[in-house]
């Protein structure tokens, strides 16, 4: 045995996993070789000092002062649950959830959560109730409500007011003092986001958004069919009996709807998103409210700051773009990928965005020499939601920090994610990625540069930290030729 | 014999939350000595080992993959000791005078140090080794790499870590004669 093959089996035998005849040998060669029973006797030492610095911690109880804490917390997240939502049957949800405040801007959002998944089929009026009931909503054309969503995972939502004149225009009156006016009725929406503590708004046009009708929930509710409402029986709420109906839960929506008898009209309605973990509880009820149309209107009032958010949501081609192309298209700084010796190729997309389905993303392709496909999304909608995106990614969920300062996170929806971005990819170019090579590994995590542009990375195969962390450091600023 | 983490954090979603109990048993040692190397303090260490297990419980449910509880808890104590350090700034630059140690939380610092120093997979392997009382069969198993694998990671942590051990001495030696 020469003093190489011995190095590289001394740990080995000193944990006593060198089975008998190689033990021999290399008891042998250490009784010979000063130089290597120098080496072993170093790494004994090692071993020794890391046991009896180890003795130290191995003492270290911490269990009970970790289950206090533990409990403590519990109970104060069980009375935060328990004072927002005394009845509310999922509460066990909202202890796992992250409560984070979301700001103004990302609060418009709602309509289109809400509005995603309508039913089908008609009324058939065969339950009188529940026919009673639709015909009496159908008496209103507006109604205000207070709306409140609660989340698995993400910022929570602020309670509201919400009043809604028709389909296209409504008022929230967010509990922050905030005030949104949401107007769809031309072929650009638009939204006014107003603080009046502030004396700030921001005017969003959603150019190609509208017309716009808001399916909301009291439109969903009335089209129920009738018999796949079932009774639930009464309930006392503030001394008054509310009769409750269920619509059988499908995979996207579980309604559940408590009327008054006597006016016919809905008092309470909880809508769980079955497969996006949010349920959706509204109450305090007034139909026919009495509101001035000017509280309608999306002329920002005098005195204010106004900050305008122009997003054009008119139809997108998919066709291959340069750099240069994404710097002139974005509001923020636009980056790419530097020289990195396992790039194989790289291809820069356009596309509409594939989780708005509307709107541009600009996407930077990259095949490396391991057949992985990297993906790194870019768009102005990160730019505007910079904030409300940063809540939705967990401060828990950074996995690496480079040393220039980007910093990566995990995203919550990771996998599916990657999914959706290599998808489209797939369809708008077939040659840099084909949608049957699609890989279980597949992930999505979100950069945030020092300057604080927000981009998303998604990959179809794993990458090792070092790896990510050398293909982030790459990234370089976009800059005018 | 001890259950696999995975088993623990299945039992605790499960409803049965005082599993968590095996898993702070298992790492409390190991997270000690890891965050007294970064904080540089043993009580202030402990401090943040209490809240980096509060932390992991409440975060058990978004842990993707249950097999890796033992690196994505160490991610959270890096995370809880980067914030401590930065409280300690902030209250160094408000003239609160740091806390002294005591005589008896002195443990072996420069050792823990460069453990802290390590690539973070050769650290996750000494301290399973020596501060959890791992076996390198059970650290195979539990990081689901070949036993060839581990004791050659251990052997490359082994010589890191010397290396770092003679720097550290170097310096104070030179520091010493100054």
């Amino acid at each position: 045995m020469n003093c190489t093959d011995c190095k590289e089996k001394l740990v080995q035998y000193l944990e006593g996993l060198m089975p008998e005849p190689q033990r021999q040998t290399i008891e042998e060669h250490l009784k010979d070789c000063h130089l290597c029973r120098a080496e072993f006797k170093e790494l004994k030492d090692l071993s020794q000092r890391l046991t009896s610095d180890s003795r130290a911690f191995r003492q270290t109880n911490l269990e009970d002062e970790v289950f206090n804490r533990i409990m403590r917390l519990q109970n104060e997240k069980l009375k935060q649950a328990d004072a927002l939502n005394r009845q509310f049957r999922i509460w066990r949800k909202i202890m796992k959830s992250k409560i984070t405040k979301l700001t103004a801007a990302a609060v418009i959002l709602i309509a289109v959560l809400i509005g995603i998944h309508h039913f089908g089929g008609s009324i058939d009026g065969t339950s009188v109730a529940w026919a009673d009931v639709v015909k009496q909503i159908n008496n209103y054309t507006k109604y205000k409500c207070r709306q409140r969503v609660v989340r698995e995972q993400g910022p929570e939502y602020p309670t509201m007011d919400v009043y809604h004149l028709n389909l296209s225009q409504r008022r929230q009156e967010v509990e922050n003092g905030d005030i949104h006016i949401i107007d769809m009725r031309g072929k650009d929406a638009i939204t006014v986001e107003l603080k009046p503590s502030e004396m700030k708004a921001t005017l969003t046009k959603l150019i190609g958004f509208g017309p716009r009708k808001d399916p909301h929930i009291i439109e969903m509710v009335k089209r129920f069919e009738q018999e796949s409402t079932e009774r639930l029986g009464t309930k006392e709420v503030d001394g008054k009996i509310l009769q409750g109906f269920r619509h059988v839960p499908n995979e996207y929506n579980d309604f559940t709807v408590w009327v008054d008898p006597q006016t016919k009209l809905p008092v309470e309605i909880e809508l769980i998103h079955t497969n996006s973990g949010q349920t959706i509880l509204m109450d305090e009820f007034e139909f026919d409210f009495e509101l001035d149309a000017s509280a309608f209107s999306t002329k920002v009032p005098d005195g204010y700051e106004i900050k305008t958010i122009i997003r054009d949501y008119r139809p997108v081609e998919s066709k291959e773009i340069t750099a240069e192309d994404i710097r002139s298209e974005l509001n923020h700084t636009a980056y790419t990928v530097g020289k990195l010796p396992w790039i194989k190729k790289l291809v820069i997309m356009q596309v509409v965005s594939p989780l708005m389905r509307v709107g541009k993303v600009y996407l930077t392709g990259i095949v490396s020499n391991d057949d992985n496909n990297i993906i790194i999304d870019q768009s102005n909608t990160h730019s505007d939601y910079k904030e409300a995106m940063m809540e939705w990614i967990l401060k828990e969920q950074l996995v690496l920090e480079t040393p220039s300062g980007a910093k990566l996170y995990t995203h919550p929806k990771s996998s599916e994610y990657a999914r959706i971005f290599l998808e489209s990819f797939a369809k708008a170019n077939s040659e840099f990625f084909d949608m049957k090579n699609l890989s279980e590994e597949r992930f999505t995590r979100m950069i945030v540069m020092p300057d604080g542009t927000i981009m998303g990375l998604s990959a179809n195969k794993q990458m090792s930290n070092e790896k990510l962390q050398e293909f982030v450091e790459s990234l370089i600023e976009i800059k005018a030729d | 014999m001890a259950e696999s983490d995975q088993y623990y954090i299945d039992q605790c979603l499960n409803g049965r939350p005082d599993e968590f109990r095996h898993l702070v048993r298992r790492y409390q040692a190991v997270l000690s000595a890891y965050l007294t190397a970064r904080l540089n303090s043993r009580t202030a260490a402990e401090e943040a080992a209490q809240e980096t297990f509060v932390r992991a419980y409440f975060g058990l449910s978004e842990l993707k993959k249950r097999r890796s509880f033992y690196s994505w808890l160490l991610g959270i104590a890096h995370r809880v000791a980067k914030e401590q350090l930065r409280d300690q700034k902030r209250l160094a630059q408000a003239d609160c005078p740091p806390k002294q140690e005591s005589e008896e939380e002195k443990v072996d610092l420069d050792l823990e140090k460069a453990i802290a120093r390590l690539p973070d997979s050769y650290r996750q392997i000494i301290l399973l080794r020596f501060y959890a009382g791992r076996s390198c069969s059970q650290i195979a198993a539990q990081l689901d790499m070949p036993l060839g694998t581990v004791t050659k990671q251990l052997s490359r942590a082994y010589a890191k870590l010397r290396q770092f051990l003679s720097d550290e001495k170097r310096c104070k030696d030179e520091l010493h004669r100054l």
